[in-house]
């Protein structure tokens, strides 16, 4: 069996459509004076935050071959051109046009910013990457499912135990061990005890830390704590620190680890997920008021300190049933 | 002075006093207080450092200790939490702002902004987004700015790191706008809610 590709869930900004913005462009009539024109027009009426656009087009046709970018048309103005204190020779006539505001950052935005002037374009490889559909090898692929399964598992214990069926599982991906495994606990009398957060605190516990106080009926089990400083021989090193010696660093919070949830996160949850400086999240079902996709991207959220990366759709035919009569 | 905000300013000098305590503590020095029936009935530093869960801000530390006074005195959590006002020296973060709408808190009152964090409009405005209700439960009132300046100056002993104990001619305590200075922390510094 294939396995769904996780679908990465990134900021608005590379989805939106292209912004556009009035600009006043003249023609050159002698394609000889070019040169000269972009030198003196780059001194008089630099383009300001309109880098991205190329300052020249060349237009097939008959009686124009050029056109080049004088400057913004401010908006609420009328469009009559005027001098804006450009004095340069060899401008024919001047006109508006609508070219794109903003530099594109994806290859669609790319596509459909230079059909009305041509851009600069620098592709950002890690997204071209996640957009890809290949962002993950088979194996894993395959890995993320099998640990989704696990969440799973976890989510219907919690159903059984008439909790909500959420389950959560935090692993750490260097190692590939599971270091914690939580269930939806919210109904069991505390509001605040969503799987993420029971997961979250479980790892505190882990790492000798820990606000509650878990019976064996209430929680699955703890997985171990490795990683105190009792066993210093089973600390472990950190995904993306410096690679060329084997730094062993103190586990920080959940730095690194990635969190499988069967249900997309309450903004709650993926703001504790911010401060606990979770590396990757993976989740199964949307859900509408969810905070990392659906109501708001709490990951990519501009002005906080931390962001992560987060997948959806992992698993989801089979997470879909267990919200589906919700 | 009004009569409400003389009493706002009496229930944030005491949230000052716990975020006091919390800095000797060597914690993001936020203080809270939940005030019910004219009692404070939980109260709640950060304590993100000691029990190494970055969520233990000092509103859910203060809500824990209102479910505990409810069982002790046998009363129902959600008429306690639904007619109480919780008192914090710096604006709830998004977190704690989810979590004060899911215990049905109807008022906040807070010192000040935060500019990191915050969920009552600073970053996004979770206190009063009516369209997650269904899910998270009804929207809280907010009042802000309520002894901001006390509240900023706590803060910015913590992230110089100064020595909270030092005679105040000692300290290079320089002034900033109330709210500002949130901004200028390092980035990767300790959460604070």
């Amino acid at each position: 069996m294939t396995c769904n590709h996780p679908q990465p869930v990134i900021a608005d900004i590379y989805l939106q459509p292209v912004e556009l913005t009035d600009v006043f462009v003249a023609n050159i009539e002698d394609k000889k004076q070019a040169a000269r024109i972009i030198k003196e027009l780059s001194v008089q009426a630099p383009l300001g935050d309109l880098q991205h656009l190329k300052r020249v087009r060349s237009q097939t046709g008959k009686d124009v071959s050029l056109q080049v970018v004088l400057y913004k048309a401010k908006s609420g103005s009328c469009h009559c051109p005027s001098d804006n204190g450009i004095s340069v020779d060899g401008l024919g006539s001047r006109y508006v046009v609508k070219v794109p505001a903003k530099p594109p950052l994806t290859r669609h935005q790319y596509n459909q910013a230079v059909q009305y002037w041509p851009v600069s374009f620098h592709e950002n490889k890690e997204l071209v990457s996640l957009l890809s559909g290949k962002h993950f090898s088979e194996a894993e692929v395959q890995e993320i499912e099998n640990y989704m399964r696990q969440a799973f598992r976890l989510a219907e214990i919690s159903r059984d135990k008439k909790q909500l069926p959420v389950g959560a599982l935090v692993v750490n991906p260097v190692t590939k061990t599971v270091v914690a495994e939580a269930y939806d606990l919210r109904q069991a009398g505390y509001p605040l005890q969503h799987a993420v957060m029971v997961a979250i605190d479980l790892v505190a516990h882990s790492q000798g830390g820990g606000m509650w106080k878990f019976d064996g009926a209430q929680v699955l089990l703890l997985r171990t704590p490795l990683f105190s400083d009792s066993h210093p021989n089973l600390k472990h090193s950190l995904p993306g620190g410096s690679g060329d010696t084997k730094t062993k660093v103190e586990p920080y919070l959940c730095t690194g680890y990635d969190l499988y949830v069967t249900q997309e996160p309450c903004v709650m949850c993926s703001m504790a997920l911010v401060h606990s400086r979770i590396g990757r999240v993976f989740y199964g079902s949307s859900q509408r008021d969810g905070a990392l996709g659906s109501h708001y991207k709490i990951h990519c959220q501009p002005g906080l300190n931390h962001h992560y990366s987060v997948f959806k759709g992992c698993l989801q035919t089979q997470t879909d049933q267990l919200y589906q009569e919700r | 002075m009004n009569e409400a905000e003389s009493i706002f300013i009496k229930w944030m000098n005491q949230a000052l006093a716990i975020a006091e305590e919390a800095l000797k503590a060597q914690e993001v020095p936020v203080g809270c207080v939940i005030v019910y029936q004219e009692n404070i009935i939980g109260t709640g530093g950060n304590k993100v450092n000691k029990t190494k869960n970055a969520t233990r801000h000092a509103e859910v530390i203060a809500i824990e200790e209102v479910r505990e006074f409810c069982l002790a005195e046998g009363l129902d959590e959600k008429d306690v939490f639904g007619s109480s006002t919780l008192f914090v020296t710096v604006e709830p973060c998004l977190m704690c702002a989810g979590a004060l709408r899911q215990i049905g808190l109807p008022l906040v009152v807070y010192g000040c902004a935060n500019d990191r964090f915050g969920g009552c409009g600073s970053i996004l405005n979770v206190a009063r987004d009516k369209a997650i209700s269904s899910s998270i439960g009804p929207c809280f009132d907010v009042v802000s700015g309520v002894l901001a300046e006390q509240a900023v100056t706590l803060l910015k002993t913590f992230y110089k790191g100064e020595n909270p104990n030092a005679p105040d001619s000692k300290r290079k305590v320089k002034d900033t706008e109330p709210g500002r200075v949130l901004a200028l922390l390092a980035p990767g510094s300790p959460s604070y809610c």
